[in-house]
């Protein structure tokens, strides 16, 4: 339990940039503990994206209640949340005032360019799971969703939903 | 005085309403929130930008600056607790449901096919955030040492996230130094 609590704590200040950096660091700290499979956490990624909320909290709240139950999500939750809470309620003068200073410009200069690293990692891992656990090389079937849903997602932007739902049903239907 | 079972239930809402994640909700945030008056128009960049500097979800962000701009911290408090309540019901709830169903092979193949719109979630925000981060070469060739030392390497992505602190720092001392 103190374990998950730190942990949450130490993602909670390590996310930089959103939902989707959490995405790659709670996946490598909590898989590389055997806390939960690979596969386990990929389902889990998926609900968070299909439910409502941040995603980042819907992981830490999954996350916790699959290791303690209600008080493990509550605790993996609030430990998530409480660095950022404490930093933005206490700096937020100070982070309004030098937000266009030279260092914090060039802080993210090269923290956004470090991200789409992080991004790309879980993306290979999340494809791979997706596409390459089958006995033939490639999951044919598979892929041709992908390409479906990939086509279906660009005319319809910044529906994430409705692909979900799609994909969902032509998961249920093809695979 | 705005009424902080006001802040609660408009945050509440946006938790319980908003799909895809904090920068999905920035439009609705706007809507509820700059539209009611509660933070000048002028402000609202302000605010997206702290929250994308902060460590954390942006909503969370969001929530704590909108919050204590109204009622300080019990009003930031109050703000973060209403935008993450409907997460930690509606998870909790699918995922006590999901371990009795997970065995199923129907609920299997909805969550192979939903993963699969994850990779393509994940392939389009590395494009969008990309096309906009990667000014210049050199940076595309740190994004991919980056991606190199999660990926092959094993390095912790934290270790990456303080390189590039230390870089920033860095660029930014070796142009005082130039300039002088």
């Amino acid at each position: 339990m103190i374990a998950l609590i730190l942990v949450f704590l130490y993602i909670g200040l390590f996310t930089i940039g959103g939902g989707m950096v959490a995405i790659p660091l709670i996946q490598q700290i909590v898989v590389e503990r055997g806390w939960i499979s690979l596969s386990d956490f990929f389902g889990m990624v998926a609900i968070a994206e299909s439910t409502p909320g941040p995603i980042g909290i819907n992981i830490a709240t999954y996350v916790g209640f699959d290791q303690f139950g209600i008080p493990g999500a509550l605790i993996a939750t609030i430990s998530f949340i409480i660095p950022s809470f404490l930093i933005v309620s206490v700096l937020s003068d100070l982070l309004k005032k030098y937000r266009y200073s030279p260092i914090v410009k060039n802080w993210f200069l090269y923290l956004k360019a470090s991200i789409i690293g992080l991004i790309g990692y879980a993306f290979v891992n999340v494809a791979d799971y997706a596409l390459f656990q089958t006995e033939e090389w490639i999951d044919l079937k598979a892929l041709i969703l992908l390409v479906g849903l990939s086509v279906v997602y660009y005319f319809l932007r910044k529906k994430p939903w409705i692909v979900i739902i799609i994909g969902g049903v032509c998961g249920a239907l093809f695979l | 005085m705005i009424k902080l079972s006001n802040i609660f239930f408009v945050f509440l809402r946006l938790g319980a309403l908003t799909f895809g994640g904090g920068l999905a909700m920035l439009p609705i945030i706007k809507r509820d929130i700059v539209d009611r008056g509660w933070i000048p128009e002028e402000e609202f960049g302000d605010y997206i930008a702290v929250a994308q500097v902060a460590p954390g979800m942006i909503a969370i962000n969001i929530a704590t600056l909108v919050g204590m701009h109204l009622r300080k911290r019990i009003g930031a408090l109050v703000a973060v607790i209403g935008v993450a309540l409907p997460s930690i019901i509606v998870i909790t709830v699918i995922a006590s449901l999901l371990s009795e169903f997970a065995d199923i092979v129907l609920v299997q193949k909805v969550l192979k096919g939903i993963i699969i719109v994850v990779v393509v979630l994940l392939g389009t925000a590395i494009i969008e955030i990309g096309s906009k981060a990667i000014r210049n070469v050199y940076l595309f060739f740190y994004a991919a040492m980056c991606f190199a030392a999660v990926y092959f390497l094993g390095l912790s992505s934290v270790l990456v996230i303080g390189l590039s602190f230390l870089l920033g720092t860095i660029h930014t001392l070796i142009r005082k130094r130039v300039k002088q």
